[in-house]
């Protein structure tokens, strides 16, 4: 029987007191997808350990003894959550690859449920909402919230409001985005340089580290790291709109001018004030035109940024084995 | 062929070591053994295509072993000075590649018969040497279509390539002289650039990157393989080359990265080490397409590099050598 094979990648900074619940549950899923004898399978657990504060390492090496398909990576150092996403995924072998935190906020019983949605609505990417408030805090939840659709105006890219580190991704982009990844791309913008099937679905998520020890696992620091990762990924909306306003203001003081002048020739006594109105003109042409080639410059500057950071012109996929999760999908909407 | 034999230092117990094929692994082991033993190499020439001419090779190939082992005891007949002797016949050879067709690989599968017939011989003409037979094995072919296959997954090979290998496998494992016998199946195998020499993917990457060449792959960009390194296997199979104590009787190693890799990947690595962007052509109905996947094995000395220091290291050696320059001289 031809499989489909799931890999799940967890990256691991202060996970001690959760990893052996989470694996356990991941047992669970692993198991219950045995006993159907479906096509999915559970292959691997692979848990990156990003130089963790806490025992995770010496709790990942236990694991990986106990279970032949927890496989652990550990990083030299403390390099983030991204870059440590994308070491774990480019180790990884799955056709899909779900990417999940240590805390359990992202319960692994879900997995099934957001890769039957990938198959069933013919996307890439599906990316795990919560239905409701997911941390304690509601200053928390509201600046992540606007945050995102601020962000999101910024580059032009909508999508952001869906972006969330629980997510099913194909195995093949996935590994591509991680591919090109760098250590300041941001891996969700990256992903959508390799497809535009992504959509999002609304679970029951709650933010289990922030009820147990009343604390976030993120700071106002770190969301201002996520936003300068996102805004040199993206090719900025805002620059754009420089140029166009650059580009508006040299035309019309052109327009201006030109009609300035000819009112000087024909009709000398209606300009009263002399010099006042070259100087205008002369300061919105400058201006206009100092405008319009800086945003050309960024706006080259952001493409060969991009071009360095790996964009790709196309890219191939298969995606012919999702035929086989259909009967995954039924009993799925079944439910 | 290159024959290996210990240069004096310990005369009471020779050690010979018969290369068969120095291609990629066979020429990197060979460097790392003369530079870690005291070992003498000599190139004997052996035909690959006219079989009746590798017939009298082999002969005068096995009667030089011979005499190397009579002229360390200063006798004809070694006895009781001969503790601690060794053989060791090294197969790595083979022409065939991935494509191969059945009667391409019949070529080698003979050679190969005849290379073990010639170990086997050895070995009953001198039951105090200790003689084993390393065969190296590709993984790939027996696998071809498996995924996170381990020590324990059975070979299921779909090519003849992959058939030839099996059938080298089971021949060795099936002969009844006394001669140790060990297997190693490697994944897909990436080393340095040597000129005129097969190279595999990622050299042809680096290779035709700098000469601005396109690289035609008959894989998907999304192909999983798992890359190991030439270096490190030549450091692995030279030690147990140097240390085997001749246990057990027979063995059969996986050797793996374990660390999936795709073929854009591998792309992407070698045009950030060459800093340049490279022209990949990849095929429309790829034969070679199927992911194989290991999950990583783990005998004991057995550490694989990563993949992308690696490439810069290959890439580095290849301007140290001067092998890139040669190739952009022999741009067209």
């Amino acid at each position: 029987m031809q499989k489909v094979y799931l890999s799940t990648v967890t990256p691991v900074y202060q996970g001690a007191p959760y990893l052996r619940r989470l694996v356990a549950e991941l047992a669970m899923v692993r198991e219950s997808l045995a006993r159907e004898g479906g096509a999915l399978e559970l292959v691997e657990a692979i848990f990156v350990n990003d130089a963790a504060k806490d025992d995770s390492p010496e709790i990942l090496s236990e694991l990986q003894a106990e279970h032949s398909w927890v496989k652990a990576v550990h990083l030299s150092r403390n390099f983030g959550q991204h870059p440590a996403t994308v070491a774990g995924i480019l180790h990884s072998s799955g056709d899909w690859i779900a990417t999940l935190d240590e805390d359990l906020q992202h319960h692994p019983k879900f997995l099934v449920s957001l890769l039957a949605h990938a198959v069933a609505h013919r996307q890439d990417i599906v990316y795990a909402n919560p239905e409701g408030a997911v941390h304690r805090s509601r200053f928390r939840n509201v600046s992540s919230k606007s945050f995102k659709a601020l962000v999101g105006w910024l580059i032009g890219n909508p999508a952001i409001r869906k972006f969330s580190s629980f997510r099913m991704i194909r195995g093949s982009i996935a590994r591509a985005a991680a591919s090109v990844s760098t250590h300041d791309t941001y891996f969700d913008v990256v992903l959508g340089w390799f497809t535009d099937r992504l959509g999002s679905l609304l679970l029951p998520l709650v933010d289990v580290r922030s009820h147990a020890e009343r604390r976030s696992g993120y700071s106002f620091r770190s969301l201002l790291r996520h936003a300068r990762r996102m805004l040199v990924t993206s090719q900025i909306k805002l620059l754009r709109l420089g140029e166009l306003t650059g580009m508006l203001t040299l035309i019309v003081s052109a327009f201006l001018s030109i009609l300035t002048l000819v009112l000087k020739l024909i009709y000398p006594e209606l300009i009263q004030v002399r010099g006042w109105t070259s100087l205008i003109l002369a300061i919105a042409f400058f201006g206009g035109l100092a405008s319009l080639l800086t945003g050309i410059v960024l706006e080259y500057m952001s493409t060969l940024l991009q071009q360095s950071q790996g964009r790709p012109a196309f890219f191939v996929v298969d995606r012919s084995k999702d035929s086989l999760l259909l009967p995954l999908v039924e009993r799925k909407e079944a439910q | 062929m290159i024959l290996l034999a210990n240069s004096g230092g310990t005369p009471r117990a020779p050690r010979t070591i018969a290369v068969f094929g120095a291609g990629l692994i066979g020429s990197a082991v060979v460097e790392t053994l003369t530079s870690r033993a005291s070992l003498q190499g000599e190139t004997i020439p052996l035909s690959w295509a006219d079989p009746a001419l590798q017939a009298r090779q082999l002969q005068e190939i096995e009667e030089r072993i011979a005499a190397m082992f009579a002229r360390s005891w200063g006798t004809e007949t070694p006895s009781c000075s001969s503790e601690g002797a060794s053989l060791a016949v090294f197969w790595s050879a083979g022409q065939a590649g991935f494509t191969a067709t059945e009667a391409d690989t019949m070529g080698e599968q003979s050679s190969f018969r005849a290379v073990l017939s010639m170990a086997e011989r050895l070995a009953r003409r001198f039951p105090e040497v200790r003689t084993l037979f390393y065969l190296i094995s590709s993984a790939g072919g027996l696998f071809e279509g498996q995924r996170h296959v381990d020590k324990g997954a059975i070979p299921t090979p779909r090519r003849p390539y992959g058939l030839l290998k099996w059938q080298q496998e089971q021949l060795l494992l099936a002969s009844d002289a006394p001669v140790l016998k060990r297997i190693y199946r490697l994944t897909s195998v990436y080393g340095y650039l040597r000129p005129h020499q097969r190279t595999g993917l990622i050299s042809t990457l680096l290779l035709n990157g700098v000469r601005h060449k396109t690289s035609t792959i008959t894989g998907l960009m999304s192909t999983l393989r798992d890359f190991i390194f030439a270096g490190d296997i030549a450091g692995f199979l030279a030690h147990a080359l140097l240390e085997d104590d001749g246990r057990p009787q027979e063995s059969v190693q996986l050797l793996s990265g374990g660390k999936p890799s795709s073929l854009f990947e591998i792309q992407k690595m070698v045009e950030a080490v060459i800093r340049r962007k490279i022209y990949v052509s990849y095929s429309l109905q790829p034969s070679n397409s199927a992911d194989i996947t290991f999950s990583l094995s783990a005998p004991p000395g057995w550490f694989p590099s990563d993949l992308r220091s690696s490439i810069g290291e290959i890439y580095r050696e290849a301007f140290a050598t001067g092998v890139l320059f040669e190739a952009l001289l022999e741009r067209p």
